[in-house]
């Protein structure tokens, strides 16, 4: 079981490099940075002059991966893929547009995006999942249908207008908690009430769908045909037998996206107010800051892969024949 | 609960199940009566889809989805199982009736443990928990044989072989110390050595005072387990009969047809009797008899109104047949033309292979480096002459399946030559050899038309003359040109069997390699296939590799025998001799396994499962099971010791002159 | 005198049309093939799936009325010249039969079947700051403004009758042609009801109301269809051949090749879906901005950025498709029949042509309509985050986005946003509703 996880985290390195050259292709060989400085100068008043300078204040004046000037191994670190792309892995992100350091920036902001997330995840897991137990344990019937009719309804409305709709008749008409913003500690929790209702309301039409599917798919296996020949009353069927064995598809969707959430969410954090990292990945783009926009592309797919490995360990725990294998 | 001593443990009546399909309504069971006493072994016997399981289903109340009991009733100890309350009803499942499936490879919870399934069953019907639960669970599992039972208790089904499987299966059914045990095709998915060891537990069981309920396709296994049989056809019980006045004369035309397309009961080489068309689908509507349309004995009345239940003795009412041709004579009239067609070997051999070998690396660790070989196959040598038959025998797993694909060159062999007319083969050779495969369903694209099914094989050689070579190919396995346009899932598993061999025959090959074709065949089924190769070997000259596991099969069509075991071939030679008088202690127990239809039990059983290719015991793989073991067994393999006449035997108990 | 307008052929006009083909091909294919005709003889048999087609053939109507594209030739330009001058304004034909609506615009905010605006301003002649009337909504009223409600309860049973009257002739229509069924019928009187209150209507008002530059919010919703169906369907287009592709080729060939494809689309997959579209859109963005040169008209622009906002959503979602066919593929290879096709010497081209893909297509039907709604939620989120569809093109994102502005205002402009969500609802509540009947038939292991 250690070979298996120790492959796993050898495969992960030559995903890493390779997203990193994509970004690295997508940043700075699709567009040349003096394409971008025009851009960002606005094309019509821009001077070679401007360009170089906005160039130098980031650092993209120096070759792309090949300095052919300098000497030793400079050649290779001083570029912009040495600078800007490699030196990601050490965790090094360099400065945003306003001066600030990315990295310090990231670890600021990583814990309202938790607050909310990880709430949001856990509630709306347990009630997707309790939701699709009851549909099973009441299929084929008439209460079945309309539970999936409500779900393929909620699966059809727009994120933003729970977001949008949530806010006006909780916030607006009933005054019950904030419309928006963000504080610390305990004080917090009523900033967090609504994102985190709306959360795990606007997704749990599809995951309770989807679950009932996966549950269905199970509960017709021979396997349960004996649990019920054994006398087993369908409640324990269903709990021990159906949900112990529907637990390994439904780890391999869930589990995946666990180390995700603290990439927040963009839209809940942006039109909340929280000061969390997908509010700041959205104004990045925005304001069209790339150094920024870069660092979250790395660090969402670096904690991507640390998903699928802990996906991959969470097998061992439910699935005995990959534990004892 | 007191139950008179007469009073059956379970009287079915008029049993009828109804399921809403598309079109109409199925009616799966319809109208089944039958009794079972106590510490009584009762056999529904019958075809695919004659409704035997879903019989089963409807007295457990464990239908599938849809499904429902439309009327009659089944009484249990005094209760009455379709209108009894849902919890009284989770007593009777597991408490008064057990139940085990065909599957035991599927029918396990994957990821609970053993001790833990068997402990759920203790627990709701016995009330045992912890210790005390643990302790009768490690008794069950001695009770079902099975090995070193502490360790067991924590394993996953995963770990344990088919047969094992089957053996848990039957240790949770008696968890809840149940008066009946109901059987559906308990051991159809097992080997036949494991079969013979399943068969032996159920039968100690029954000795014990159990009641047994067994359904099966299989007529020895009828006669080696029942006390009485029920014959059932589309839905309907047509015949009741103890056993031994079945096997001494069945009664319905159904029932001795069915005796006649076993290939036990044809000589060898003769032709087997068939039933003509298929069941009936379960939402036909029937006025008179059920088998009319394939009964050649059916007379006008029959048409009109079904028949009654008539006894064959006028005061015995054991022996009971469904069916107004009485007296029922019906065995005097299969008439088989046995026509022996005994080919003489032909000189040079059509395919010789020597020393093959077809490996497959293990892989393991971080760097998934090769820590080992699966030894599929391991040093095969035959001789196949043009126009004869050849038959590799042996159970799962022994790689006779991948030895015909690496003769086919479908997987590139590790080791070793195969020669076609002396002819070394390199690559796949269309138009000498051609394979007919074990599914008749997973074996033809569905998205294709037969006739473009069939031309795929003409195109391989023929060339601009496809359509009528297509044609003339469908009528030589008894296909109508008017099939050509229409689609495999239109057909039987028989039709689609024909189509498979049709396809392999356009390339015009004089090899053809059949990989247990009739294996997914209910056995009237089977013996039209069967009839078909002995005709087209006739015509056409055909050579036959067979590949198969039905020792009846290969009695009836073989004219040589190569018994295969974990990758090695035990004994060789021909088929009278190998059948006739076994050499190899393999294939003696292989032989002594198989159930026959008197009824005798083999006088040992053999112990134990299958190794692993991946890990074969040292020596002669067979020594830890052989009861002839010495210790030369375990040091080194057995060379081949030549008896004559091309029979030879890999074993040391074995000498050239040893009398048997 | 007008002239003849010049047709103009945007590139995803061409990439629908060409789709719609498509589609047709495959149909009139799948008619020959027996196991695909059941499977849609089973769909045609669920009411929902037929009431659900019925309300999607009616947006792909419109979408199409709206990709017929032409520029109207200028009127001052002599009909018989040599060389006629054509309008840089590239419109539609829905354009042309909305005309009314697209060019009676108010100044800016009126509530729907508003007379008046929804803000005081100042008027010339008055002192005082009051709710102007609106240039064309209610103008027929004059100053009976007490009349207005018994006006639209008119105008709405006129329609209502109109709307019937049509479904009449429609459904005469359809009997000649085929058979619809009761579900069909009965959405198709419903939507012809609705739209028959709305052609009334909107004769005299605003039906949704304006926006903040005045424009007519039905208007607007109608031209978002066109955008909707165009991400919806052209994405996965897009998409379908590399996954197609990739997929097969990975589960077929196995060895080094599965290998390199699976780490393709494991890397694609691991970046964050949303920062790949953003980050791709944003480079794009540089560069259809750096080359100005390349787009004759405005149009063309929004076209090209539309486009390669598909193609991006296309590259960033194949790998879900491939993995699915891969997997699939692997299942089938070790099949008997494939088995049999090589005992043969079929080459693996053949193979994978004639045995594998078409027992995969139902797989890519299957992700073609499950994908629709899902890519239709996605414009309008992409869209708000600022790296949807150009801002000059109308969709449910750019109208959700404008309206999002004014949410803070006392009192609320909610029209817009609910006409949007309304509008995007209907579609993909259809879209996903048919998609549900569709994998039930074609999925073999759901079968029942």
């Amino acid at each position: 079981m250690l070979a298996y996880i120790v492959r796993r985290l050898l495969y992960a390195i030559p995903i890493l490099i390779g997203v990193n050259l994509i970004t690295f292709a997508l940043f700075f060989v699709v567009n040349t940075p003096d394409d971008m400085a025009r851009m960002q100068l606005g094309v019509k008043r821009v001077t070679p002059e401007a360009i170089q300078k906005w160039k130098a204040e980031r650092g993209y004046d120096r070759p792309l991966i090949w300095n052919a000037q300098a000497s030793g191994a400079d050649r290779l670190t001083a570029t912009i893929f040495f600078d800007k792309s490699v030196r990601m892995f050490a965790g090094d992100f360099g400065r945003a547009d306003d001066g600030r350091d990315i990295a310090r920036e990231i670890s600021l902001r990583m814990g309202p995006s938790l607050a909310i997330a990880v709430p949001t995840f856990v509630l709306g897991l347990l009630a997707a999942i309790s939701f699709a137990l009851l549909l099973v344990f009441f299929r084929a019937t008439a209460l079945d249908f309309a539970g999936v009719v409500l779900c393929v309804a909620m699966m059809s409305i727009s994120g933003l207008f729970y977001i949008i709709g949530g806010q006006w008749l909780v916030s607006k008409m009933w005054h019950l908690v904030p419309i928006s913003g963000y504080a610390g500690g305990f004080e917090g929790t009523r900033f967090l009430f609504l994102p985190v209702l709306i959360g795990v309301i606007g997704g749990i039409g599809g995951a309770t769908r989807w679950y009932r599917t996966i549950f269905l798919e199970e509960i017709s296996r021979d396997y349960v045909r004996t649990a019920r020949a054994k006398g087993l009353a369908e409640r324990v069927v269903l709990f021990r037998h159906v949900l112990g064995n529907a637990m390994i598809p439904i780890l391999t969707g869930a589990v995946v996206v666990i180390p995700s959430l603290f990439m927040g969410s963009l839209l809940t954090e942006s039109f909340f107010g929280i000061p969390g990292l997908g509010s700041y990945t959205i104004d990045a783009i925005n304001a069209q800051d790339f150094a920024v926009v870069r660092a979250m592309v790395f660090i969402g797919s670096v904690l991507y892969i640390v998903g699928l490995l802990a996906t991959d360990i969470s097998y061992t725990l439910v699935d005995p024949r990959v534990r004892l294998q | 609960m007191s139950v008179s001593m007469n009073a059956p443990l379970l009287s079915v009546r008029d049993l009828a199940v109804h399921l809403p399909v598309q079109g109409g309504m199925a009616r799966p069971v319809d109208g089944v009566s039958f009794d079972i006493a106590a510490g009584e072994c009762v056999a529904l016997l019958g075809e695919s889809g004659c409704g035997k399981s879903m019989t089963a289903l409807a007295i457990m109340r464990l239908l599938p989805a849809g499904a429902r009991i439309a009327g009659g009733t089944a009484e249990f100890e005094g209760r009455v199982l379709p209108t009894l309350p849902e919890a009284a009803m989770r007593e009777v499942r597991g408490g008064g009736i057990g139940m085990i499936f065909q599957e035991p490879g599927t029918s396990l919870n994957p990821v609970l443990s053993i001790g833990r399934q068997i402990g759920e069953a203790l627990e709701l019907h016995l009330g045992l928990r912890g210790e005390t639960a643990r302790k009768r669970a490690v008794e069950l599992l001695d009770q079902v044989g099975i090995p070193d039972p502490q360790r067991r208790l924590d394993e996953y089904p995963f770990q344990l072989s088919g047969g094992m499987k089957q053996r848990v299966m039957i240790a949770m059914a008696l968890a809840g110390q149940p008066r009946l045990l109901i059987a559906d095709e308990p051991t159809t998915a097992l080997d036949v050595t494991i079969q013979a060891q399943v068969l032996d537990l159920l039968d100690g069981l029954r000795r014990d005072g159990m009641a047994l309920l067994l359904i099966t396709h299989d007529l020895g296994v009828v006669a080696r387990m029942a006390d009485r049989v029920g014959v059932m056809y589309a839905g309907q019980l047509v015949e009741s009969a103890p056993r031994k006045t079945f096997f001494a004369a069945p009664a319905h035309p159904y029932s001795v047809r069915l005796f006649a397309a076993m290939p036990e009961t044809a000589g060898r080489g003769g032709r087997l009797a068939t039933i003509a068309g298929n069941v009936p689908a379960a939402t036909t509507l029937h006025r008179g008899c059920r088998f009319v349309e394939r009964c050649d004995r059916a007379l006008a009345a029959c048409h009109i109104a079904p028949p009654a239940w008539r006894n064959i003795e006028a005061r015995d009412s054991a022996h009971r047949v469904r069916c107004a041709v009485m007296p029922c004579d019906a065995a005097a009239t299969v008439k088989v033309d046995a026509q022996h067609t005994v080919v003489l070997s032909a000189p040079t051999p059509l395919l010789e292979v020597v020393d093959l070998k077809m490996h497959f690396p293990i892989r393991s660790g971080i760097l998934q480096r090769v820590v080992g070989q699966v030894r599929a196959v391991d040093g095969v040598s035959l001789n196949l002459a043009a126009g004869r038959t050849l038959a590799l025998v042996g159970e799962s797993g022994c790689g006779k399946t991948t030895a015909g694909k690496a003769i086919l060159q479908l997987l590139r062999p590790t080791a070793g030559s195969v020669r076609l007319a002396g002819d070394v083969v390199t690559g796949i050779r269309a138009d000498v050899m051609q394979m007919v495969f074990q599914d008749p369903f997973a074996s033809l694209n569905p998205r294709l038309r037969i006739g473009d099914i069939i031309a795929e094989g003409v195109r391989a050689t023929a060339g601009q003359r496809a359509p009528q070579r297509v044609a003339q190919i469908m009528g030589q396995v008894g296909l109508t040109d008017d099939m050509v346009h229409r689609y495999p899932h239109e057909f039987s598993g028989g039709q689609r069997q024909r189509i498979a061999i049709a396809r392999a025959l356009a390339a015009d090959p004089c090899l053809l390699i059949c990989d247990e074709p009739t294996s997914a065949l209910d056995v009237s089924v089977q013996a039209q296939i069967l009839n078909l190769l002995s005709d087209l070997q006739r015509q056409l000259g055909l050579a036959y590799l067979f590949i198969t596991h039905n020792i009846a099969v290969v009695d009836h069509l073989a004219h040589e025998v190569a018994v295969m075991y974990l990758g090695r071939i035990v004994e060789q030679g021909s088929t009278e001799a190998v059948l006739r008088d076994p050499r190899h202690p393999y294939t003696q127990a292989l032989l002594a396994a198989v159930p026959r239809l008197d009824g005798t039990r083999p006088e040992t059983v053999l112990a134990g499962d299958l190794p692993s290719p991946a890990n074969p015991p040292a020596g002669c793989h067979f020594h830890p099971r052989c009861p002839l073991a010495s210790a030369a067994c375990a040091g080194a393999y057995p060379p081949p010791v030549h008896l004559g006449d091309g029979h030879t035997v890999a074993c040391f108990a074995v000498t050239a002159h040893s009398p048997r | 005198m007008m002239g003849l307008p010049q047709p103009v052929l945007l590139w995803s006009d061409a990439l629908l049309f060409m789709l719609i083909a498509a589609v047709v091909a495959l149909a009139w294919w799948a008619r020959q093939q027996e196991p695909l005709r059941a499977a849609w003889a089973e769909v045609g048999r669920s009411p929902v799936a037929m009431a659900s087609a019925t309300i999607l053939a009616v947006f792909l109507l419109i979408g199409l009325l709206d990709s017929l594209h032409y520029r109207a030739r200028l009127a001052d330009s002599p009909a018989t010249s040599a060389a006629p001058q054509y309008s840089v304004e590239v419109s539609s034909a829905l354009d042309a039969l909305l005309t009314k609506l697209r060019t009676r615009s108010e100044k800016t905010y009126s509530a729907p079947l508003a007379t008046h605006l929804y803000a005081k301003e100042t008027a010339e002649n008055s002192p005082q700051r009051d709710f102007p009337r609106l240039k064309y909504g209610g103008a027929h009223l004059g100053e009976q403004l007490a009349r207005q409600d018994a006006d639209i309860a008119v105008r709405t049973l006129r329609g209502v009758a109109a709307g019937v009257l049509c479904w009449l002739l429609l459904h005469g229509l359809m009997r000649l042609i085929g058979r619809p069924t009761p579900a069909m019928s009965l959405t198709l009187l419903l939507i012809a009801m609705l739209g028959g209150i709305a052609v009334s209507l909107s004769a005299g008002y605003h039906v949704f109301g304006t926006d903040k530059v005045g424009q007519d919010v039905l208007y607007l919703s109608l031209k978002s269809v066109r955008t909707a169906l165009l991400i919806g369907t052209l994405t996965t287009l897009v998409m379908l051949p590399v996954a197609v592709l990739l997929g097969i080729l990975a589960g077929y060939a196995g060895g080094w090749i599965d290998d390199a494809i699976q780490y393709i689309y494991t890397t694609l997959n691991s970046i964050p879906g949303v920062l790949l579209i953003a980050a791709a859109v944003l480079m794009m963005q540089v560069v259809i901005d750096t080359h100005p040169d390349w787009f004759a008209t405005a149009a063309e622009r929004a076209d090209a950025r539309l486009l390669a906002l598909c193609l991006i959503l296309g590259m960033t979602s194949w790998t879900g498709v491939a993995r699915l066919l891969r997997g699939e593929t692997l299942k089938l290879r070790e099949l008997e029949f494939v088995q049999a096709a090589r005992a043969f010497g079929v080459s693996d081209w053949a193979i994978m042509r004639r045995h594998i893909l078409p027992n995969l297509m139902h797989i890519v039907l299957i992700a073609l309509v499950m994908d629709f709604s899902g890519l239709v939620l996605a414009e309008a989120v992409l869209s708000y985050v600022g790296v949807g569809v150009d801002p000059s093109t109308t969709s449910f994102g750019t109208m959700i986005n404008a309206a999002r502005m004014e949410l803070a205002r006392e009192p609320m402009v909610w029209w817009s946003l609910v006409a949007a969500f309304g509008f995007m609802f209907t579609l993909v509540l259809a879209a996903n509703l048919f998609a549900d009947v569709v994998r039930d038939a074609f999925d073999p292991r759901r079968a029942r």
